[in-house]
């Protein structure tokens, strides 16, 4: 019952905080506040001491550090939980740092929604990015790939593969996909799998277990993996959700899900705080899955384009970004990071793929085909 | 002359808030953008409801589900019916639940015995936050929850409540019966006194008296008990999305989707449209049934 007390409180203090917060950034100027909107639970917002494989890490409100570093700003934050949720808030609002997954900043570059980074005011990015990054495929068209880091800084990247409980499982070793995915659809665990309110995810899983790439838009493919999760939900009823999943698979409510890699360690983490042994929950990522980069934009309408470069690069001082890393959990495209991280975390490579894992892992293209149709199965899928 | 004019900041108010926009609405649901950003009248957004290019088997009150009948309908005729019978079924449930409920309420309240306590006790749970509410449901009634850890003491269950239409129904009964008790209850208490005892004088028993003259004389509290449970049940998105485990796309929130995600202003227009055709339709229906009901009251 305490998780659950827990997530009312959260609830109540979001409520508040947002309606005060709000209420403030009307009276205050424009030009002293820094905007940020971000994916929920995905920025160290506490001060907590966090272990991992015996090694102790001292957590810290990364906001409040930044408003001790820069007291001229005002720090507005809010949330959103799915990257298609975010994508019309930003015509309506002006934010000055947002963190959309890569297909998106792909999106927004085409629509020319984001700002071109000034590199001169982003040292640390220079210094500390993970080069192994630099030949991701951002897109089918080179040009547009060859862009991407001009107009976007990484701020965690993941992949996405099976989380499941080793204690009803066992042990999974086959990074087949066939065999990873065929669990989601297993009916003898209905009402028992998670599966992500999300539309990429879902479809992709299910046309990476079919053995088709997750950016396909032959009609026949698409049908059979829309079918595949459209039976699932009437045999196997999967619960649906993002951030509240975790807590169920640390119950034990939930058996097996799809899940992004850093989900996975942030319920290892949760477990462990409430005492239980935190290998009961494993990850597999299976070949030819996603990898996703959520990456620092500023967007078009901007205003405080100053406090959004300071911003993403105190993100990169390697103090701020190791609590980050160990507080989101996410694999950090931070090469200092990577130095202080537990080797148990950094040479598994369902974290940190490696290069031969990698070559097989594909990012989420965005066109407007692609768009459109993933959109309209989709639809299809929750009218079920 | 004085209180007409009363009423001006109200008018004011509905043709800002209210009228302004519905024209709104309108307004999308029947224009679209072509690729050079020109606005052009289309029916599209009706069309692309009703076209049969993408289908699902229609579950209406079950039709599918329990009866496995396969009756392929446009995705958001579906939606529609769905959230049509979840909408019905806990409309039902909340009468047959809160009409005894009212009328002790009433009876009470005739012999002052305590009824305000009984009637605070209804309403003190709306002050709360319905987001904190139908959240206190999802702690009592998950398989390790309150409910569930109560009877594993008897070996029973675990009993999946959520996430199926039985958590959503008690989700919408919980959070909308008062408002199915209270204008009932209010009819029931106006009923005149004497039109009873002239019944009972007549030679009627209670069950006569009841069937005959009590229930008769508060149908208009029936009906706006109807429409006040009925027309946000229809409607919710907050519940469906908590208590449904987020697997339910019911028209509330295929609307939200289609603002918020899918970006088709057209498409959700129409759906806004549609649905408040169908709920201007069953007012009306419901309107016609009081007058007539009250013009059968002057009975009293």
């Amino acid at each position: 019952m305490r998780i659950r007390r827990s997530m009312v409180l959260t609830v109540l203090i979001t409520i508040i905080t947002a309606v005060l917060l709000s209420s403030c950034a009307g009276g205050k100027d424009r030009s002293k506040t820094l905007v940020i909107y971000n994916w929920g639970e995905y920025m160290s917002r506490e001060s907590d001491t966090y272990t991992l494989y015996g090694k102790d890490y001292e957590i810290t409100d990364v906001i409040e550090d930044f408003k001790a570093k820069y007291p001229e700003y005002d720090v507005v934050y809010s949330t959103y939980d799915d990257n298609e949720k975010m994508y019309p808030m930003i015509d309506k609002e002006s934010f000055d740092i947002i963190i959309p997954s890569d297909y998106m900043v792909v999106r927004l570059l085409k629509e020319n929604k984001l700002q071109k980074l000034d590199m001169s005011k982003l040292p640390n990015v220079e210094k500390y990015m993970d080069q192994s990054l630099a030949s991701i495929r951002f897109d089918p068209d080179e040009a547009i790939s060859n862009q991407v880091y001009d107009y976007a800084a990484p701020y965690m990247y993941c992949t996405v593969g099976l989380i499941y409980n080793r204690d009803e499982l066992g042990q999974l070793t086959d990074t087949d996909p066939a065999a990873v995915w065929d669990i989601l659809f297993d009916t003898s665990w209905e009402n028992r799998i998670g599966m992500y309110n999300s539309m990429r995810e879902s479809i992709g899983a299910s046309l990476n277990y079919l053995g088709y790439s997750l950016n396909t838009v032959a009609a026949a493919e698409l049908e059979e993996a829309k079918n595949l999760l459209i039976e699932q939900r009437k045999s196997v009823k999967p619960i649906v959700g993002i951030d509240d999943l975790k807590d169920k698979y640390v119950s034990g409510e939930l058996v097996a899900g799809i899940a992004w890699s850093g989900d996975h360690v942030v319920c290892q983490q949760k477990l462990q705080d409430g005492g239980q042994d935190p290998e009961m929950l494993q990850y597999i990522l299976p070949q030819g899955s996603n990898m996703s980069i959520d990456m620092m934009c500023i967007p078009e309408n901007a205003e405080n384009v100053e406090a959004a470069h300071a911003f993403i690069d105190f993100m990169y001082e390697p103090e701020i970004a190791l609590k980050n890393a160990v507080y989101v959990g996410y694999s950090s495209p931070h090469t200092e990071v990577k130095q202080q991280l537990p080797i148990e975390i950094t040479s598994n490579t369902s974290y940190y793929p490696d290069a031969e894992t990698m070559e097989s892992l594909e990012l989420y293209f965005s066109s407007e085909e692609i768009d459109t149709t993933y959109d309209k199965i989709w639809q299809t899928v929750l009218a079920n | 002359m004085r209180m007409q004019k009363l009423a001006w900041p109200y008018i004011l108010w509905m043709l800002v808030f209210t009228i302004a926009p519905l024209m709104l609405v309108a307004y999308y649901a029947f224009t679209s953008y072509d690729s050079s950003g020109n606005i052009y009248f289309t029916f599209e957004g009706f069309k692309s409801i009703l076209s049969m290019e993408s289908t699902v088997a229609l579950d209406f009150l079950g039709l599918n589900s329990l009866f496995g009948i396969d009756l392929q309908v446009p995705i958001y005729i579906n939606v529609f019916a769905k959230s049509l019978s979840l909408a019905l079924v806990s409309t039902l449930i909340c009468l047959l639940l809160g009409y005894p409920a009212a009328y002790i309420l009433a009876q009470r309240s005739r012999k002052k015995q305590g009824s305000s306590f009984l009637l605070f006790m209804f309403v003190l749970p709306m002050w709360m936050n319905a987001l904190l509410r139908t959240y206190a449901w999802l702690a009592l009634l998950e398989p390790n929850g309150i409910i569930n850890s109560f009877l594993s003491i008897f070996n029973v269950g675990p009993i999946q409540f959520l996430y199926n239409d039985f958590g959503i129904g008690l989700g919408m009964v919980y959070n909308y019966l008062p408002f199915m008790v209270l204008p009932i209850h209010s009819v029931l208490l106006k009923i005149d006194r004497s039109v009873v005892e002239a019944a009972e004088d007549l030679g009627a028993d209670s069950r006569q008296t009841f069937a005959r003259v009590i229930f008769p004389l508060s149908m208009p509290g029936i009906f706006s008990g109807i429409n006040m449970v009925f027309m946000p049940a229809m409607t919710t998105f907050l519940i469906p999305d908590l208590l449904g485990g987020g697997r339910y796309l019911l028209i509330g929130n295929a609307i939200e989707r289609q603002y918020m995600v899918s970006r088709d202003y057209t498409v959700g227009s129409a759906l806004s449209i549609m649905l408040l055709v169908f709920v201007l339709a069953s007012l009306r229906v419901l309107t016609r049934y009081e007058q007539d009901n009250s013009g059968g009251g002057v009975l009293g």
